[in-house]
């Protein structure tokens, strides 16, 4: 029997600044190709990736300082899992409750979708503290290629 | 990297979107929007055709433009969007509180 199974994995590190945003992209899109992931998928994970780094860089620190965020992507077989490792305060959006989604207009705020999007894209979102960093794992069952 | 070119349709404003709207770009059409109402504009028509991406950053933009729009008596149209857009859409519960429209020409009719 053929073993069609894949593994692979990328990591990389980015700055605490959104103009990182556009690098994140090319690298979620160049893993994508290399292993044979939808764009379809590469972009749910993009979206997610997205709004939990977006989240870090505005809220996880107090300083004025630079951080590294870590991205660590795992590939086996069908099973993607991301890790998001940072070193600012503690900050565990897997726990967020959802937003209302049934309230008119006019009473909607702006804010507070970001998790939630990124929780309903992927399958599993966990956190866990150690060592003084937040390390959060994404894990989504990807689609056929 | 997102570009924003502006049309006039009478009253209407037609932005058209071209790329991703995310956090780093989202600031862009918040700005862009926030001048064309300060000037008096009150009826855009927001056109997705070549709206590749949206993320949270881009839906509160949306969310904040329509308040303002609707404070001022007029209206936000969403129109072509993707299906990958669309379903970012449903996923933050923003299908039910936006006007949504093929084409920019029903948009316009929408509006009209």
């Amino acid at each position: 029997m053929y073993d069609c199974t894949m593994k692979n994995k990328t990591s990389f590190v980015l700055k605490n600044d959104l103009s990182e945003l556009a690098a994140l992209s090319e690298r979620i899109r160049l893993f994508a190709e290399e292993n044979f992931i939808s764009a379809k998928d590469a972009n749910t994970i993009n979206l997610a990736l997205e709004e939990v780094i977006a989240n870090i860089i505005s809220y996880a620190y107090t300083d004025n300082a630079g951080h590294s965020i870590k991205i660590d992507i795992k590939l086996d077989g069908r099973d993607l899992s991301v890790n998001v490792t940072d070193d600012g305060g503690f900050f565990d959006p897997s726990v967020f409750p959802e937003p209302r989604k049934d309230i008119p207009l006019e009473e909607r705020k702006p804010g507070g979708m970001g998790i939630h999007l990124a929780k309903n894209l992927v399958d599993n979102m966990s956190h866990e503290r150690r060592d003084g960093r937040n390390i959060l794992t994404l894990e989504k069952l990807l689609g056929e290629k | 990297m997102m570009d924003i070119s502006v049309a006039e349709n009478g009253d209407i404003k037609v932005l058209s979107l071209n790329g991703r709207l995310d956090a780093a770009s989202s600031p862009e059409l918040d700005g862009k929007i926030t001048s064309l109402t300060a000037a008096g504009s009150s009826l855009f028509v927001i056109d997705c055709l070549n709206l590749d991406y949206v993320s949270s950053a881009g839906l509160r933009v949306f969310l904040i433009a329509l308040k303002k729009a609707n404070s001022m008596n007029g209206n936000i149209v969403l129109a072509a969007l993707k299906e990958s857009v669309m379903e970012v859409f449903e996923i933050a519960g923003f299908s039910g509180i936006f006007t949504l429209a093929p084409s920019v020409e029903d948009a316009v009719e929408t509006l009209k």
